[in-house]
């Protein structure tokens, strides 16, 4: 329920740099998903916007009010660690209660509070257990007991740390619809740290992704898919990731249009980037990348206009009928695809593949985003 | 099929005999337990005959008299306080401390842990005679606060050492979640911590009372006649008229052993963390 802001929030553990001035907004009742391999800095992000930990510069706003140097418990959060973490000796009912008692729960009375809390227990699927002590209750349960705990305050901000990343399948997706139901329900602002990108896709309103301690992704899910502004984060979501394959740069305007011409080993048809989809003006001749989607290549008859000449080095079966395939093009360009439910492509098989031109982005050499889309080199100018 | 039960037959054959093998090693070892069990039964000539009697009336004549001597009680209570005040120090003592070294860790604080058992080591002879000394000069000499003070410093390392383990395992995050529900640390520790590490409280309980319940060469020393406990007592009431009184000290024996027995009986399980120094962890 609450804006949090982070003004260039910077923290080194020794010549780590777990934030490099950190600078971004998380908005009143979304839920934003943080993600990011290993070290990246995601967990001490949130970290410090609990306030567990001190960043070395920069400010943490909580509806324009600053809660730098403002103590844990007293930034009114709820916090979920992967750890279930749960009051021992107490039954599932008294866990959720504890809270209430300790503060916050003043303006209730008794009746409400039961009403609320019973609320949250059948949200979670605990009714069944409410009167059952902790102690005897299995790692899923433990940990659906510590959300519920977190969230019954109805605290400003609830920050997850990877909470279902030691839960089994089915108790992961039933904790997930909770926290998804709860944040509808109360309208919290939901900080959610995973390294799982499914569950990031599925729960934010939100993704950010951050590599070694800088953010390189922020936006919502379906962009960050489809049009990541960074080769990193096209290679992070999706499984696999994005295909990356070198290209070239030329300049060739067509007539009185600026623009550059594409030409790569995947495409059949040099491709064309008009001066003004460009970000800024036209970029450097000489080296690019081109991003495409391994579930936007197909494999197609022989002679297909647009396909291009390839091999199968391998192919592993993902389920559903689905081939994982790993190929090369003919001028020796890796590339991996999915593809289509069919029998076994075989591995070290010709085939003629296509890849879909009107998806292809481009990215400088260094992975920045030059362009979402490229237009045929015969088609029309856009006006 | 013929070889499967052959090969079972065989196991069952060799676990017997390891069992017979064990039950004939626990049972060399129980046996002065058990002599003097017996002879706290016996009369004392039964008890003296060159030929063991092995079958005989049990009397309690001799635990009857031990309970009426009118020095038994005091120095029973004397053990009971003596190992219980100063243990419950030392844990608490070491519980906070433990918390303190497990979760800021202090500069040195290893080295502390070292040195702390280290004391451990030394010989209570050889510091008895300083200890004497001190203990005259402060006027704790035959005192409860000096007896007492003593063995919760000589409780202390031990128990720091399995709760220090103890407390390690415990996750932080249980900190972290009482922290942001805005409980203070006194709370935390005693509210939210202490219940995670109970087995290693009580492990750290029964180990030093143990240790503390049989001590005799301080409490002789420095101690006096009003805080002498049993073992003390054993030492120094055991001749009557020239000779021992075995049947007194079969009788003192026995009744001194039960409690610790009965308290190991119920709480064995958690002898096993005290034993390996709190590394053996999970639900106990």
């Amino acid at each position: 329920m609450s804006k949090i802001e982070l003004e260039s929030i910077t923290k080194s553990y020794g010549p780590v740099v777990a934030a490099n001035a950190i600078s971004t907004v998380f908005e009143e009742s979304s839920l934003t998903c943080l993600l990011g391999p290993s070290g990246c800095g995601k967990t001490t992000l949130l970290r410090i916007i609990a306030g567990l930990e001190t960043p070395d510069a920069g400010r943490v706003l909580f509806d324009g009010e600053d809660v730098t140097n403002l103590s844990v418990g007293r930034r009114d959060i709820g916090m979920v660690f992967q750890y279930p973490v749960v009051y021992r000796g107490l039954t599932v009912y008294e866990n959720l209660e504890l809270p209430l008692r300790q503060r916050g729960g003043g303006n209730m009375s008794a009746s409400q509070r039961k009403e609320w809390i019973d609320r949250l227990l059948s949200i979670l699927n605990l009714t069944a257990r409410a009167n059952q002590v902790v102690d005897g209750l299995d790692n899923e349960s433990r940990q659906k007991v510590a959300v519920g705990r977190a969230v019954v305050r109805r605290p400003k901000v609830v920050i997850f740390d990877e909470p279902v990343t030691n839960v089994a399948v089915d108790a992961k997706i039933e904790i997930q619809r909770g926290i998804k139901q709860l944040s509808r329900e109360i309208g919290q602002t939901i900080l959610y740290v995973t390294h799982d990108q499914t569950e990031a896709m599925t729960l934010a309103d939100k993704i950010i992704l951050l590599q070694s301690g800088n953010i390189v992704e922020s936006a919502k899910p379906v962009d960050v898919y489809n049009n990541p502004d960074s080769a990193f984060g096209g290679y992070f979501l999706g499984s696999p990731g994005m295909n990356f394959i070198a290209a070239e740069l030329e300049r060739a305007d067509r007539g009185q249009a600026p623009g550059m011409r594409v030409k790569c080993s995947v495409l059949p048809e040099p491709l064309w980037l008009p001066a003004d989809d460009a970000s800024g003006d036209l970029p450097r001749p000489g080296a690019a990348l081109i991003g495409i989607r391994p579930e936007e290549i197909q494999i197609v008859e022989d002679g297909t206009p647009g396909a291009v000449r390839g091999r199968v080095k391998a192919a592993a079966l993902v389920g559903g009928g689905r081939w994982f395939l790993d190929c090369v093009t003919a001028e020796g360009d890796e590339f991996k695809m999915l593809s289509a439910a069919g029998a076994d492509p075989g591995g070290d098989t010709e085939k003629s593949f296509l890849f879909r031109e009107s998806v292809v982005r481009l990215y400088s050499e260094e992975g920045n985003r030059i362009a979402r889309a490229l237009v045929r080199e015969d088609a029309d100018v856009p006006a | 099929m013929a070889a499967t039960q052959h090969t079972s037959v065989q196991t069952r054959v060799k676990r017997a005999a390891y069992y017979l093998l064990l039950w004939l090693i626990a049972l060399i070892f129980f046996l002065p337990v058990l002599w003097i069990l017996l002879s706290s039964l016996k009369s004392t000539d039964q008890m003296l005959s060159s030929v063991p009697t092995v079958f005989f009336e049990p009397t309690f004549h001799n635990i009857v008299d031990t309970l009426n001597r009118p020095e038994f009680l005091p120095a029973l209570i004397n053990s009971v306080i003596l190992s219980v005040v100063s243990v419950v120090l030392a844990v608490i003592v070491s519980f906070t401390a433990a918390y303190a070294i497990s979760r800021f860790k202090p500069k040195g604080s290893d080295f502390l842990m070292f040195l702390l058992l280290s004391m451990r080591m030394v010989p209570a002879a050889a510091v008895i005679i300083p200890l004497f000394l001190m203990f005259v000069e402060l006027h704790w000499k035959g005192s409860y606060v000096g007896l007492t003070l003593f063995y919760t410093m000589y409780s202390i390392p031990f128990s720091l050492w399995i709760l220090k383990g103890f407390l390690d395992g415990v996750s932080q995050r249980f900190d972290e979640t009482a922290l942001i529900c805005g409980a203070n640390y006194l709370q935390i520790m005693f509210g939210i911590i202490l219940p995670q590490v109970r087995p290693a409280l009580i492990a750290a309980f029964i180990f030093n009372v143990i240790f503390v319940w049989n001590e005799f060469l301080v409490n002789y020393i420095v101690g006096g006649s009003s805080t002498q406990n049993v073992p003390g007592l054993l030492a120094t009431g055991m001749y009557s008229g020239g000779s021992v009184d075995w049947t007194f000290m079969a009788a003192t024996t026995s009744l001194y052993m039960m409690p610790v027995i009965v308290m190991i009986f119920f709480f064995q399980k958690y002898l096993l963390v005290g034993m390996t120094f709190g590394t053996v962890r999970g639900e106990v």
